[in-house]
């Protein structure tokens, strides 16, 4: 009816089939908007423990302790990429804590746009903790956006410098192996987190903690303890509740022979 | 250190000789294979057969060198074949460091037939956007690649004259290593309805599969053994000679039983030193 | 600082995108295909920053004769060759990367350069596979079977008798298991995905301005 309302004021049309993802949209939004609500009213969510997430200030500290600095990268993906702004709240949490403990933090970048994001990030985190003579901004740089150049030039940074602790959340391809193995053979503690699908077998291999998918996005509602923020993720959980719904039924109409759901939510047989 | 721990804790340097000889001996000496040819890739052979001579195909070519292993055999194999048919191949890509790469391989192949660039086949080069550039196509070619890859307007090369858009093509391949495959498949195919071929690499094959069994795909060539199919395909019907994939597949062939050897070396090594810690045991020693 | 300025363009900007990906409205269209490609034009023009930043980090190695200052050397020239051979020569009709100087760097330094970086990953995979690929659990096991049928229906190694079905068994792990747990967790990252851009939009999500929450 709102769009019939819309079509006949504004000849809007919504595109065709995208009808059923715009009502999931608009749920969705619904559940981020109940669940943040109540987090503002003082409710607290609990969420699983995630060890990756739960191991990078002990990371961090293995770092400090070792006189060693930290190696972050943010994949090899750009700024629009919604991997790579996952990475980028991770990295503010994580500069945050090297500079209270006085570790340097090196940002070998991809991507130009994504080396000034870095920057100021990690400058504005510095001068939170009022560390802000500790920053080098050479420390944050932009190397090439041809793959394995940079993944040749991140693993010349690996075997100089031989950081301590290993970061490599965002989007990656094939050199995904290529940096975990190298920085694996020079000892350091590797956390890796990736919504790319096809590379995770090789994060699991080669590092100590890997976040799977949706622990990348959960990452930073995770570490900020902000129940404001951790809302978000029982909007995802009630995301996946319907889904699951969706998936159960269509399975049902399935086996029955029906293609009735199926034309329903838009999709083809 | 006795023999167990040395077993699980084998230097990488040896591993990584023992992996340089078991591909470089192969390749340096390559023997013919017993390959089994599977289903998804006499699917695109024939598929490629049945376009008729005179015809028009496009080539997304949409690998750079970093995955030329792969993929670049099947490319040279399908090239050989349509060229073979005395098909018109047009060649347009969406990864920019690819048009030099595909630009070498067309001129090496199409000299070996007397083809003429701009009559025979013609390399309209890159245009960034992925899927929009997938979607202008079935619009109007001319509108989203004007020019061609060394700067010659579309409306010179004899070619591109009668060609438009996708009604204009008997087939669309995609040799694909990344996930072109998908905006293919529901711009190409999906609302244009023209037929699709693609290639891949292993790491990428699997999301494809399902395209192949709803028939969005005529055929799917995978990965090195796949390219080493095709060119077995090519070998039975047009006597080309067994090149860099069926060589490859040697090499690979030897590198994964390494691999194997070796996850069974340290996996007898793991065992042992478990056995000989067992707390069972050590009560008995006591 | 206020971040409301930046925070109100983010939403606004969001707002505007998801209307175009859902509602067919000429002008939001219009809009939603300018800004596509305006951010390819500013992305081209980001370069610059990233240029600077490569320049200052190597010349400064350079006057500090830090260690491995002599690979900065290589950089330059490297970096010169390739802008030098495309933007300034020409050879006939030949500019850019048609001209050879440039094409012949491109396809005898810049080509084999990557596909040995590529090549490395068959080295790596071993001496990963090996030093992973332990049966330390009821998990560990399965990975390690599963690995191992994979590698082994992949190529032909072991055919005939028993090993006949190796291909099939391969196809079962990739199209069942696999496939699901592959589904399963791009359905989570699709939900990760829409959480975390909408918690942007909003303005819940603060941290990728830099500076304090408020």
């Amino acid at each position: 009816m709102i769009f019939n309302f819309l079509n006949l004021i504004f000849q809007i049309q919504i595109k065709e089939g995208k009808g059923p993802v715009f009502l999931v949209l608009v749920l969705f939004i619904c559940a981020l908007v109940f669940f943040l609500d109540k987090a503002r009213k003082g409710a607290s969510f609990k969420i699983r423990k995630i060890a990756g997430l739960d191991a990078v200030n002990e990371a961090i500290g293995r770092a400090t302790e070792m006189g060693k600095s930290i190696l972050y990268t943010t994949g090899l993906e750009t700024a629009s990429h919604i991997a790579t702004i996952a990475s980028l709240t991770i990295l503010s949490r994580v500069a945050k804590r090297a500079a209270r403990y006085g570790t340097r933090l090196q940002v070998p970048s991809f991507d130009p746009i994504v080396m000034t994001l870095s920057q100021e990030i990690v400058r504005e985190s510095y001068l939170e903790e009022g560390m802000i003579d500790s920053f080098r901004k050479d420390d944050i740089f932009y190397l090439t956006q041809e793959q394995f150049a940079y993944t040749a030039a991140v693993e010349g940074v690996l075997i100089r410098e031989k950081p301590a602790t290993v970061f490599l959340m965002g989007y990656f391809y094939a050199e995904s192996l290529l940096l975990a193995e190298t920085g694996n053979s020079i000892g350091a503690i590797q956390i890796a987190g990736t919504d790319a699908v096809t590379q995770l077998p090789f994060f699991i291999v080669s590092c100590d903690y890997t976040l799977i998918g949706e622990e990348l996005y959960a990452a930073s509602a995770y570490l900020s303890e902000d129940s404001s923020i951790i809302s978000s993720l029982k909007a995802q959980d009630f995301g996946k509740a319907l889904l699951w719904i969706f998936l159960f039924i269509g399975s049902i109409f399935t086996f029955f022979g029906s293609v009735k759901f199926l034309s329903i939510i838009g999709g083809s047989s | 250190m006795n023999i167990w721990d040395k077993l699980q804790s084998i230097d990488r340097r040896w591993i990584f000789l023992v992996m340089f000889i078991v591909i470089i001996i192969p390749l340096m000496n390559p023997k013919s294979l017993d390959i089994n040819v599977s289903e998804p890739t006499r699917k695109a052979f024939e598929r490629i057969e049945n376009v008729p001579s005179g015809s028009n195909v496009l080539i997304s070519w949409d690998f750079d060198p970093g995955s030329q292993a792969e993929l670049l055999p099947t490319a040279k194999a399908m090239l050989h074949q349509l060229f073979e048919k005395n098909v018109n191949i047009v060649v347009i890509t969406l990864w920019p460091a690819a048009p030099t790469l595909a630009d070498t391989t067309l001129n090496e192949i199409s000299t070996l037939y007397n083809k003429q660039e701009g009559v025979d086949w013609v390399n309209l080069g890159f245009k960034p956007g992925l899927d929009i550039v997938v979607k202008s196509m079935g619009s109007d070619i001319h509108e989203i690649f004007p020019a061609d890859d060394k700067g010659k307007r579309v409306e010179n090369i004899p070619l591109m004259k009668d060609i438009r858009n996708y009604d204009d093509f008997n087939l669309v391949i995609d040799l694909s290593a990344g996930s072109s495959v998908d905006f293919y498949v529901e711009q190409a195919h999906g609302a244009y309805g023209a037929d699709l071929v693609a290639a891949a690499t292993g790491v990428m094959i699997g999301d494809f599969y399902p395209y192949l069994e709803a028939n969005q795909l005529q055929g799917l060539v995978g990965a090195l053994v796949g390219a080493a199919e095709y060119e077995k395909l090519m070998e039975k019907a047009y006597g080309l000679e067994p090149d860099k994939a069926t060589a490859g597949m040697q090499a690979q062939a030897k590198a994964h039983l390494a691999i194997i050897i070796f996850i069974v070396l340290g996996n007898i090594g793991f065992f042992a030193k478990r056995k000989k810690t067992s707390p069972k045991l050590e009560s008995l020693n006591k | 600082m206020s971040n409301r300025g930046p925070l109100a363009v983010a939403f606004i900007a969001g707002m505007l995108m998801i209307g175009d990906y859902f509602l067919d409205w000429g002008p939001l269209n219009s809009y939603a295909e300018w800004v596509q490609k305006y951010y390819i034009i500013i992305a081209a023009f980001a370069i610059v920053l990233g240029v600077a930043s490569l320049f200052k980090l190597h010349l400064g190695k350079l006057k500090r004769k830090e260690d491995g200052w002599r690979y900065s050397i290589v950089t330059f020239f490297g970096f010169f060759a390739m802008i030098v051979t495309g933007l300034f020569m020409t050879s006939g009709d030949l500019t850019g990367t048609k001209h050879p100087w440039n094409a012949w760097l491109y396809t005898n330094v810049q080509l084999p350069l990557g596909a040995t970086m590529f090549s490395l990953l068959a080295f790596f995979i071993a001496s990963a596979a090996y030093r992973a690929f332990r049966a330390r659990s009821l998990e560990a096991t399965l990975l390690l079977l599963a690995a191992c049928l994979v590698m082994l229906g992949q190529v032909p190694i072991l055919t005939g008798g028993v090993f006949e079905s190796l291909p099939e068994i391969k196809q079962w792990i990739l199209d069942i298991p696999n496939m699901a747990s592959k589904r399963a967790i791009m359905i989570g990252v699709g939900l990760g995905m829409m959480s975390t851009a909408l918690k942007i939009i909003f303005g819940i999500e603060r941290t990728y301005l830099g500076g304090s929450e408020e």
